[in-house]
């Protein structure tokens, strides 16, 4: 009966979280990392061939793992397909997680793993990036199989465990190289949990599991990086990779070692309502740990497990925040450890609190909590709030503004002549035309021309008279007569005022908050919308 | 023949002086001009007034001039004239109730649209749900207004959408509306291609000069804004006098 109500119980978590992961994936805007992964895919996919490329793009697998689901789905063509094709390989991933937090019952006991698993389904971080095509979800999947293959390698040792151990440190690796971060404090939590639990005898692994682990990994780097043995060079840029990441991490995204914490347990932005908050998984972690390192968790609870897990957590949280380079996604593979902590931190209340007012009192206090924490989950993903700066997670998002600017354009390109072959050019810099290659696809005459602009741009930050002539003798090269459309830097305002003089109309369009484009839209294009709207 | 051709050049000068002349003793029809006139019947206009709130960013994104849908650079909130009126014209919405198309907003109160408070600080606006919304203004009876002072969010540069201002003796709006403003340039808020110009809310508020014209109620539309879907109101700001 009890193994029935578990089974039920795991059905209605999962049922839960596909629900929340899988509603309205479309809704949003693309982030500019999520495009430009779609950008890298479509080099895998059209033939150009994929080549990793050490600066800031992460590990090839999730390029791999998309031409994967892209032939399941059976999408036509890469202009074909939609942020659905892409988003739902998180959301995949993510429900996959919540149910491999149940194969850990071994470990912290079905309570607690059940536990994991409801939490899992609800944290608002781990839902958030479950239906955000990037690395993090799907790398967080091979944490979570790298844990397991290892617990369950020291717990039998043996050869298939090692080498399921050596293909998850290996995918770990292929999805993203910052994964050296995680195997630190892993190394660490297995050193100090072993030494902790007072067994002296060493763990019965082999010399021949360790080789076996290590041709597991070698084999899943050598095939991803090198472009499945096509690119050579990839694997010597795979290497190339830490010094560049060592730069950005001094330089790029930087924020007070608190970060991670406000992000996580009290992100608020007054006047609005709504604290966003998982200090209950924090909270719960913290009971979980505290347990296990008193040895007051409950018999079939390993402790020296739970440590382990509490030493990785805890030291990553510590070591990201000790690093200026911080993303609010980084914060999942730490994240992860606290839900397996929170699940123990569950499964200490029920054994310690046994007088009957108490287990009610605590059912009331878990299902507020519970409450609580899915309705911030709702919120996080919630059409409103969703790109909304407002939420933590919401990190240098794309606004909703871009849908109309890309709907303007289809229905210019519907009025023209030439239809989706009306030129189009993008004056900007290399940092404010993303996401436009992902949402303008299906144009075939679109140009980028950041490298010439970013010098004008440098040029319109000084202090020279506006508009300056070698801009507009600049730009005048790059302009074409016939363009449908420009999309501009609002700095070049006053140079193609001049330029374009009457020939086009203006629309100000919001790319990030406060970050604006102009479209200049050619007259007689202009006209010709108009006058199928009046 | 050249006197001839200097009379007809003479006459055709005294001519253009004279309309230039009457449409100037008529007062500017565009409504966006300094001139210090009167009412159209004789009475006496004068500078209105207004208080404005704590400037809450500087510099405005850079904009466009010759363009007809367009950020108005010509005209910029800023640097406008003041708003004339007649010397008994004042604030007729202040704590007039408000309705709106959103009855539960998600931050604040409708009656802080009237309330005076015209700070981008928290506890100043409303925030109403995503894409086309309104808020209304019953100002309790008739009213010739003369000018409308409209705050959306002035805490970061952006752009609404689609703003749309009407007045009508209807509280449903659905006859005898006067549109004073309009700058849904693409008609995406199905009310109609509006010719005024986008602007960034800015501090200084929206200024729509609305001339004489009576109402009882007003009607603010926006389409959500160049940062997001919500609509936001700090303030909307009626001047006018009781209708003869």
């Amino acid at each position: 009966m009890k193994t029935h109500a578990a089974y039920l119980a795991l059905l209605l978590i999962l049922l839960l979280a596909g629900h929340l992961r899988f509603t309205h994936l479309d809704s949003r805007p693309m982030h500019t990392d999520e495009s430009t992964n779609t950008l890298i895919f479509r080099t895998l996919l059209e033939g150009d061939g994929y080549r990793y490329r050490p600066d800031d793009y992460h590990g090839p697998a999730l390029h791999y793992l998309t031409l994967a689901f892209y032939k399941a789905q059976g999408t036509e063509s890469f202009i074909d397909s939609t942020r659905i094709t892409y988003r739902v390989i998180p959301a995949v991933f993510g429900l996959a997680t919540v149910l491999l937090l149940v194969a850990f019952r071994r470990w912290i006991g079905p309570g607690a793993a059940l536990g994991a698993a409801l939490l899992c389904a609800i944290s608002p971080i781990c839902l958030f990036y479950s239906r955000y095509y990037i690395h993090e979800t799907i790398y967080v999947f091979t944490i979570l199989l790298t844990l397991l293959a290892g617990a369950a390698y020291f717990d039998r040792p043996g050869a298939w465990r090692a080498v399921a151990l050596g293909l998850g440190i290996g995918l770990m690796h292929a999805f993203k190289e910052t994964c050296i971060i995680a195997w630190f404090t892993m190394a660490v939590g297995l050193g100090a949990a072993w030494l902790s639990t007072g067994n002296n005898q060493r763990p019965h692994w082999r010399w021949a599991h360790v080789g076996a682990a290590i041709v597991a990994a070698l084999v899943v780097w050598i095939a991803f990086y090198s472009s499945m043995f096509t690119h050579w060079q990839g694997l010597v840029d795979s290497i190339k990779a830490y010094g560049m990441y060592s730069d950005r991490s001094q330089n790029w995204h930087q924020h007070p070692w608190w970060k991670y914490l406000q992000w996580l347990f009290w992100y608020r932005t007054p006047p609005l309502p709504i604290v966003w908050t998982e200090a209950l998984i924090g909270g719960l972690a913290l009971i979980g740990a505290i347990a296990a390192l008193l040895k007051k968790t409950p018999d079939r609870i390993r402790v020296g497990f739970v440590r382990f897990v509490a030493i990785y957590s805890f030291g990553s949280l510590i070591l990201f925040s000790i690093i200026g380079y911080k993303t609010p996604w980084n914060a999942l593979p730490f994240m992860l450890g606290f839900i397996l902590l929170a699940g123990v931190g569950i499964a200490v209340l029920i054994d310690r609190l046994r007088r009957p007012a108490l287990r009610i009192a605590l059912g009331l206090a878990l299902a507020a909590g519970l409450w609580h924490l899915l309705s911030v989950a709702q919120y996080t993903i919630m059409p409103r709030f969703e790109y909304d700066p407002r939420n933590p997670y919401v990190y240098s998002q794309t606004v909703k503004d871009i849908d109309r600017l890309a709907r303007r354009l289809h229905n210019l390109a519907a009025v023209s002549d030439h239809g989706h072959a009306m030129p189009i050019q993008v004056l900007t810099d290399a940092f404010n035309y993303w996401p436009l290659p992902w949402e303008l696809r299906r144009f075939e005459r679109i140009g980028y021309y950041h490298a010439q602009v970013t010098p004008l741009l440098n040029l319109a930050n000084k202090d020279v008279p506006r508009p300056s002539s070698h801009a507009i003798t600049e730009l005048k090269k790059i302009v074409r007569n016939d363009a449908a459309v420009l999309i501009a830097e609002p700095a070049l305002a006053p140079e193609l005022n001049k330029l374009l003089g009457d020939r086009y109309i203006c629309e100000t369009r919001g790319l990030r908050p406060g970050v604006h484009l102009h479209i200049h839209i050619r007259k007689d294009l202009w006209d010709r919308y108009l006058d199928t709207k009046r | 023949m050249n006197q001839s051709i200097q009379r007809i050049a003479w006459r055709l000068m005294l001519t253009l002086a004279l309309v230039c002349g009457l449409t100037f003793m008529a007062g500017c029809p565009s409504g966006d001009c300094n001139c210090n006139g009167d009412g159209g019947n004789g009475e006496k206009l004068v500078d209105v007034a207004v208080e404005m709130p704590t400037p809450m960013f500087t510099g405005t994104p850079p904009i466009l001039e010759n363009m007809k849908v367009r950020v108005d650079t010509k005209n910029p909130e800023t640097k406008r004239a003041p708003l004339q009126a007649p010397a008994d014209v004042q604030v007729v919405s202040r704590g007039k109730p408000v309705t709106s198309s959103d009855d539960f907003p998600m931050i604040g109160d409708l009656p802080l649209v009237t309330d005076g408070d015209k700070e981008a600080n928290e506890g100043s606006y409303v925030e109403l749900a995503p894409g086309k919304q309104w808020v209304q203004i019953d100002l309790g009876e008739k009213y010739e207004i003369w000018g409308i002072f409209l705050w959306h969010y002035h805490t970061s540069a952006r752009v609404y959408r689609d703003t749309i201002v009407q007045l009508s003796d209807d509280p449903e709006f659905a006859q005898g509306i006067i549109t004073v403003f309009n700058n849904d340039h693409d008609n995406s808020s199905e009310l109609g291609v509006g010719e005024d110009f986008e602007y960034f809310d800015e501090h200084v508020g929206k200024l729509i000069r609305v001339q004489s014209k009576t109402g009882r109620y007003i009607r603010c539309y926006s389409n959500g804004n160049t940062d997001n879907d919500q609509n936001h109101y700090v303030e909307v700001e009626v001047w006018g006098r009781p209708a003869p």
